[in-house]
């Protein structure tokens, strides 16, 4: 038992940034263009399996238990036309996968003095135990969730053997912060397992080099500014109190979509298209469209398993029904971020506004009516930014008490506080104000240079370059690993 | 989308070569001009101590004693919050030399557990004294052998240490650090650092092993003078000072040993204003306290016969502004 306490406390030995991942990323890529097709699941298999078992082997086993169980679900459902045992099977799976969810994700508090009752080493001077999480169990269990539901709602049906299955739950690229998979597009690509094309691996490398320019030249450099303002709030002016406002949606952005590009341009080396996870979520122009562009697999797996079916049940309460079927879910993907009050009224305020968008729909085209379109889309554009930036502020915060002064902070404007100097450090913000330039040069080559194939090499190495003079190690690990 | 030809290796080969050449270059620049760009350098003040020096006064520590007070022959070696076991590293390798100077050691009662500044070893890295404290705090890594890539993460700060100099936010001579510009006091934040002072663990916490080693050293090296001071910290650090006995014993330990002298300045009375945090005094009071070190170390060097401190510069008022 001590073994299996030791095991736990150990995470994120193996980040999707380490230079052991792009190594192991490596040797898989040139061993999966020397085998045949079929054997490559294997291979795949394998290395997800030693990617986990490099964090912890304990929860690699607890992994693939629930894996096969899933698995053996699915099967069944996918088979079984018995409505009775359907409904209980899949009923059976979904509590087990929550279950699991709710005491790594919720109790683990509970869970570690649990298992410290046979170790007292397990817990630390204070009597605190730290049992860390599986690594990706709520992206795991999600998928889980997602592919038993389509298939007792059969809408998709069980392909390939027992090794797709795990290999689609914890292909490693994708297991520590997703994106969230779907079967009916992964599963069958990793049972075709083609080779990848000239474009798949120049198109795998370039999102490599553009995730990890994102996450060590743009999302470590503005953490240090963000860290220093809400580290002490109560001595920040509004000036300071904004701009930290403003660092940490973009670091946010730059630390989450940064990774998923590492994730999908790790799979694409290997021929798989996963879903993205981003689409420009800077250009929405309203609450809604953002989360339509944010965080897409979440969101997408939200509205299909938590908000459509609780819709469908509410459906006679008319717009109230839909207003309340916002709120809850976003409350619930507040939850799903941690058991703080925090997550939760950060959900809940995206819900609201969401619902306020959807209940004043027809109101607002009335009134707009006289106004041009690009200047309605610029305001709402403007709006959707301030009030994302404004409650990021919450999510970020430790506590409630944290984001009520910061709040305090950022709107304790008056002529003395507005002639505040803003920055903290000018040389820091100075390179944090050059990383965002950066940004902006690097994105418009990564898009002007997309179907290029020269320019790939100068790319890349331009990325690696600006990381290695320019780059900073500040957060040690993707702000989304811990969720 | 167009379709794609080939992966073009050749072109993979040569923008390879141009950022290994512009690594290799960036980091032979970096490090001549940026990193050991004098020996008032961090970094510079580490390939100091690597030379003979026959006639110093070797200074280390943490403490930001102005070398200039100590005269001429003075040279203080501390790295900011850098751990005691740095210390006993720059310790061995002064002993190393075949010298006999007094040297003159912070006696802190904590230690910091962190190295400080890391990077400014990395110039050093291939010395097996240094890159045994860097693996001691699991601050080693490969890439410090590797040209171009050793400095990665770290370019920034310290190409703002040697902006904060150039732009005389503080001057560093002959290894002490003299902030020239610090903020007006603030009583709120003080009490605020007070505070977490009251909470935190106060006593003598160094490493038993560590003051064993210390000790031990002093032992074997009987013609070096060890001036050991305990710099003054501010009256929260005695709050709930959990081994009171313990650092008695020691200090009596140290004091009967023939070639130390033992100052213990650590509570002096100081107002807090005196303070930038509780263990360091302001720019104004480290000025002080270094021409009060200056006149204590002259009278110990005097009653000793031993060779005095060569005359002082001229200590500039600017530090005295503050």
């Amino acid at each position: 038992m001590s073994q299996f306490v030791a095991f736990t406390l150990v995470t994120f030995q193996m980040g999707i940034d380490s230079a052991i991942y792009f190594l192991l990323l490596a040797v898989v890529a040139v061993l999966h263009a020397l085998l045949p097709g079929r054997r490559r699941v294997f291979l795949l298999l394998g290395a997800s399996l030693a990617f986990y078992a490099a964090t912890s082997l304990p929860y690699l086993l607890l992994m693939a238990v629930l894996g096969m169980t899933n698995y053996f679900a699915a099967r069944h459902l996918s088979s079984d036309s018995n409505p009775k045992s359907r409904q209980w099977v899949f009923a059976g799976a979904v509590l087990v996968n929550l279950c699991i969810l709710a005491a790594f994700k919720y109790l683990r508090g509970q869970l570690g003095h649990l298992l410290a009752g046979f170790d007292h080493g397990a817990l630390d001077s204070d009597g605190v135990a730290h049992l860390a999480a599986p690594l990706g169990i709520s992206y795991f269990v999600f998928a889980m969730i997602g592919c038993i539901t389509d298939a007792y709602r059969q809408t998709w049906r069980l392909q390939g053997g027992i090794a797709n299955f795990l290999l689609f739950g914890l292909f490693f690229p994708q297991i520590s912060s997703g994106p969230i998979p779907r079967a009916d597009r992964l599963l069958p690509q990793l049972i075709t397992s083609a080779t990848p094309t000239a474009e798949d691996r120049i198109a795998g490398l370039r999102m490599i080099a553009y995730g990890l320019f994102k996450k060590y030249v743009v999302a470590n450099r503005l953490n240090e500014y963000v860290n220093l303002v809400f580290a002490s709030p109560g001595e920040a002016t509004p000036s300071q109190a904004a701009v930290a406002c403003a660092f940490n949606f973009i670091q946010l952005y730059a630390d989450f979509s940064g990774y998923v590009d590492i994730a999908i341009g790790s799979a694409r080396l290997l021929g798989i298209h996963l879903d993205p996870n981003f689409d420009r979520p800077f250009k929405s122009t309203s609450v809604t469209e953002l989360w339509r562009r944010w965080h897409m697999t979440l969101s997408f797996w939200l509205r299909d398993y938590v908000y459509m079916p609780m819709l469908i049940r509410i459906r006679t309460l008319g717009k109230f029904g839909v207003a309340l079927a916002l709120v809850v879910t976003f409350a619930l993907c507040g939850l799903w971020h941690g058991a703080a009050w925090t997550y939760i009224l950060f959900g809940v305020s995206q819900g609201i506004a969401m619902s306020m968008e959807f209940l004043s729909k027809s109101w607002r085209s009335k009134a707009f009516r006289g106004i041009p379109p690009a200047i309605v889309a610029m305001a709402g554009n403007i709006y959707t930014i301030v009030f994302f930036a404004v409650t990021e502020v919450i999510f970020r915060s430790s506590d409630l008490a944290q984001a009520g002064t910061m709040y305090r902070a950022l709107f304790h404007w008056n002529l003395t506080t507005l002639l505040a100097y803003p920055p903290l450090d000018h040389y820091f913000l100075a390179l944090d104000l050059f990383a965002l330039f950066c940004w902006w040069v690097v994105r418009r080559w990564f898009v002007a240079t997309s179907t290029k194939t020269y320019w790939t090499p100068w790319f890349t190495m331009a990325c690696a370059g600006l990381i290695l003079f320019f780059g900073h190690l500040g957060a040690a690990h993707f702000i989304y690993a811990t969720f | 989308m167009p379709p794609f030809k080939t992966l073009g290796w050749k072109n993979w080969i040569i923008a390879f070569l141009i950022l290994a050449g512009l690594g290799i270059g960036i980091d032979a620049v970096f490090t001549r001009y940026i990193v050991l760009r004098g020996p008032n350098s961090p970094s510079g003040r580490i390939a100091h101590l690597l030379e003979l020096n026959p006639n110093e006064i070797p200074v280390f520590g943490t403490s930001r004693v102005r070398s200039m007070d100590l005269g001429t022959n003075g040279f203080n070696y501390a790295q900011d919050a850098a751990s005691f076991a740095l210390t006993d590293v720059f310790l061995q390798i002064e002993l190393a030399k075949k010298k006999t100077t007094p040297i003159v050691v912070e006696f802190q009662f904590s230690d910091s557990g962190t190295l400080g500044d890391e990077a400014y070893l990395i110039p050093f890295a291939g010395d097996p004294r240094i890159r045994s404290v860097l693996s001691q705090f699991h601050k080693m890594s490969w890439r410090y052998f590797v040209p171009g890539l050793r400095y990665f993460g770290y370019y920034d700060w310290m190409l703002q240490d040697y902006l904060n100099e150039r732009r005389s936010f503080y001057r560093v001579t002959r290894g002490s650090i003299e902030y020239l510009r610090s903020p007006p006091f603030n009583q709120a934040r003080f009490n605020q650092i007070v505070r977490q002072r009251l909470d935190a663990d106060n006593g003598f916490l160094i490493d038993d092993s560590l003051t064993g080693r210390l000790i031990d050293e002093i032992k074997t090296h009987p013609q070096r003078l060890f001036i050991l001071v305990a710099t003054p910290v501010h009256r929260s650090c005695f709050h709930n000072f959990q081994n009171e006995d313990h650092l008695k014993s020691i200090e009596a330990r140290l004091e009967a040993m023939p070639n130390v002298e033992l100052i213990d300045w650590s509570r002096l009375p100081y107002p807090d204003t005196a303070f930038a945090d509780t263990v360091h005094l302001r720019p104004a009071e480290t000025a002080d306290l270094s021409q009060k070190f200056r006149i204590k170390v002259s009278q110990i060097l005097q009653q000793r016969n031993l060779p005095p401190l060569i005359t002082p510069e001229v200590t500039p008022g600017v530090a005295r502004a503050n």
